[in-house]
């Protein structure tokens, strides 16, 4: 139908972002495609709304960005998530060479991503990897452009904190 | 399989880092890390599997479409559909709106307007007639408040709760300040220099975030002081839900106090898995401000807000409103485009900014006057994910009764009306069945407009003519809505 190839052709020009978003999130593959179909289904339905593609790819990456969080609480009912268990879920990748998460040169920033809270891990990758403004990654996130540079701030130095512990242990 | 390029985060990077300079640093080394992190392509039946799911909910989209389109005709004949009387905010302001007004929004006019979902209350005659008087006689009489705001959230883990507390003033001239007691974050909204401030600090108490908005007009659906989020509609609603039909009321104890207890199912946003389905509103009998909002889906706590120490009318210095930016911030600057005149000289003054000549109420609901007059030669675009056109000639007026709000706004509608929805349509996620009634009096005589008395948006109307598009908004009833647009006469 002309409606779904409208919709079929905007995801198309922002899948790439989307996809780098929600696989930091989500940190595995098939969640991410499950999530990312579910995203697109949940933005489908509020489609006809749009009339223009001003703001269409914000609201996108809110949409991308709400499931994945939905997703990621909904795993939290079940299982507590720790530092061990985030590190261990990053060894588990390792060792099922997963090539995003074993990189050379990369793991160590891959890692040090996954140690961070997603709203942090969000935070960064729309505004110092996606190039987001604050208030557009405000608009993502649902949140104050205050709130974003906070989350920002913490990430920032969490990942230096995180890189530099890493480079005196050897690890990287 | 593997890609490691910078199109995996949108393909303009460039152009964004070269744009956007200022305030808002960005760790240009480190977002260049992150962009070469390999990124798994989706697997390889992906857009073949969600092309046929796209395929299926059309054709169950188009099965829903013809419901709702049944369901607004007979809403239209009912009684409950006609005296719902209330509701609540356009969502998409969020956006700009800082972390405690967001949560305000959420909980206070969300809850008290707009989710409650006005049509299925069923409050009982004597508590809904108490609850009315009591209501309006708190919103139109308070002229301050201050307290301590509550918001409690599911927290990262387990059973654990967050729980973020801001200390709030306020004035029914639209002053206000919020102040972030577990965080470090203020607001504040001065209306004697019409600006909007905030300030956040780090842990370590560094300056991480301080803006100014300016050039505001006085109410939706244009850019406009997040002083509502305080005030406006916390009596509104309240009566809204008690004049309805269908709300449950039973009288309680909270915190040792006598309340009416306001609870409802409501509808769920369709793109937000985690938006609650059920609520429940506290009201203090003897203040008759709302004092506990509690949200709940399937049963399950989803968020509660609620007021501590509650004070009406305290003494306030002025200053408090006023938030000073720390010696050498950076400050990120946004101006709205309006500005603030005498509205006696809208007939002049306004006429010569918006290009034409200002229509306003003739008649307003008794107590309601006019306060502010802002104007601006182009406005900004509104809708539903601000799918709306700029337009040009927008003229914002704010009447006042104590806490309620009424605002007028007009704007030229241009050369194509078809580019135009409702200005303050609910968010995203909810579909709105607003109620069609053809004006009879004034410039929009014989125009169709829409009113909306419905969860997740003001009490509205909204029409065009061959010129201009008018909104109505606010603590209003569906009569009052339709009788100030048909009040509408020319300023001389």
């Amino acid at each position: 139908m002309k409606e779904t190839r409208a919709f079929m052709e905007m995801i198309e020009q922002h899948d790439s972002g989307l996809r780098a978003l929600a696989y930091r999130l989500l940190r595995d593959r098939v969640a991410m495609d499950d999530m990312m179909q579910e995203a697109y289904l949940k933005a489908f339905r509020g489609f006809s709304g749009f009339r223009g593609e001003a703001q269409v790819g914000t609201w996108l990456y809110r949409i991308v960005y709400n499931t994945c969080l939905d997703r990621l609480r909904s795993e939290r009912r079940t299982r507590e998530v720790s530092l061990e268990s985030l590190t261990e879920s990053w060894e588990g990748a390792e060792a099922a060479g997963d090539p995003a998460e074993t990189a050379p040169g990369k793991a160590d920033l891959a890692t040090a991503l996954t140690l961070l809270p997603p709203e942090q891990r969000a935070a960064v990758l729309l505004v110092d990897a996606t190039g987001f403004s604050y208030d557009e990654a405000a608009d993502v996130l649902s949140v104050p452009p205050g709130t974003v540079a906070s989350r920002l701030n913490h990430a920032r130095s969490a990942l230096r904190t995180t890189l530099a512990e890493g480079s005196d242990h050897g690890t990287v | 399989m593997e890609r490691s390029d910078g199109d995996l985060y949108g393909g303009d990077w460039d152009r964004r880092d070269t744009e956007r300079q200022g305030p808002e640093w960005r760790d240009a080394e480190l977002g260049e890390q992150l962009r070469r992190l390999e990124v798994p392509e989706h697997a390889p039946d992906f857009f073949a599997t969600l092309e046929e799911k796209l395929e299926a909910e059309a054709g169950s989209a188009a099965t829903r479409q013809r419901g709702a389109a049944s369901s607004v005709e007979k809403a239209v004949t009912t009684r409950q559909y006609r005296t719902a009387a209330k509701s609540r905010h356009n969502w998409l302001r969020l956006a700009w709106v800082p972390v405690p007004v967001a949560a305000l929004i959420i909980l206070l006019l969300w809850a008290f307007a707009g989710p409650l979902g006005l049509d299925s209350f069923k409050p009982q005659p004597a508590s809904a007639a108490e609850i009315t008087q009591k209501v309006a006689t708190a919103a139109a009489a308070a002229k301050t408040l201050r307290g301590t705001l509550v918001i409690v959230s599911p927290g990262e883990t387990g059973e654990a709760r967050d729980e973020t507390r801001w200390s709030f003033v306020s004035t029914a001239e639209g002053d206000f300040r919020l102040t972030g007691l577990t965080r470090a974050e203020d607001l504040s909204y001065d209306h004697r220099a019409g600006a909007q401030r905030t300030v956040n600090r780090g842990e370590g108490g560094e300056l991480v975030f301080a803006s100014e908005m300016t050039g505001m007009a006085t109410g939706l659906p244009d850019p406009a002081p997040a002083d509502y989020v305080l005030e406006r509609q916390l009596g509104a609603v309240v009566r809204a839900l008690a004049g309805s039909t269908e709300a449950s009321v039973e009288e309680a104890i909270y915190e040792g106090r006598a309340v009416w207890t306001l609870s409802t199912d409501v509808k769920v946003n369709l793109l937000v898995d985690t938006s609650a389905d059920h609520m429940e509103v506290t009201v203090d009998q003897e203040t008759g401000f709302p004092v506990r909002i509690l949200e709940t889906r399937d049963g399950e706590f989803v968020q509660e807000l609620h007021l501590e120490g509650l004070e009406i009318d305290p003494e306030l210095t002025e200053t408090i409103f006023h938030l000073e930016f720390p010696e050498g911030a950076e400050v990120i600057h946004t101006e709205g485009g309006f500005r603030r005149i005498d509205p006696a000289e809208l007939a002049t003054e306004g006429a010569a900014v918006v290009g034409y000549t200002p229509v306003l109420p003739s008649q307003v609901p008794e107590g309601f006057a006019l306060t502010e007059v802002a104007v601006a030669e182009m406005g900004q675009a509104s809708g539903k994910e601000g799918m709306n056109p700029p337009a040009p000639g927008v003229v914002s007026a704010m009447y006042r009764w104590g806490f309620d709000r009424l605002v007028v706004s007009t704007r030229l509608v241009g050369s194509d009306a078809s580019l135009w929805s409702d200005p303050m349509a609910s968010g995203e996620g909810y579909i709105d069945t607003p109620e069609r009634v053809v004006l009879t009096a004034g410039p929009f005589a014989t125009k169709t407009a829409e009113v909306l008395i419905d969860a997740r948006s003001v009490p509205h109307l909204w029409v065009m003519n061959d010129t201009l598009l008018l909104t109505v908004s606010g603590d209003l009833t569906r009569e009052e809505l339709i009788a100030v647009a048909e009040s509408l006469a020319v300023v001389e």
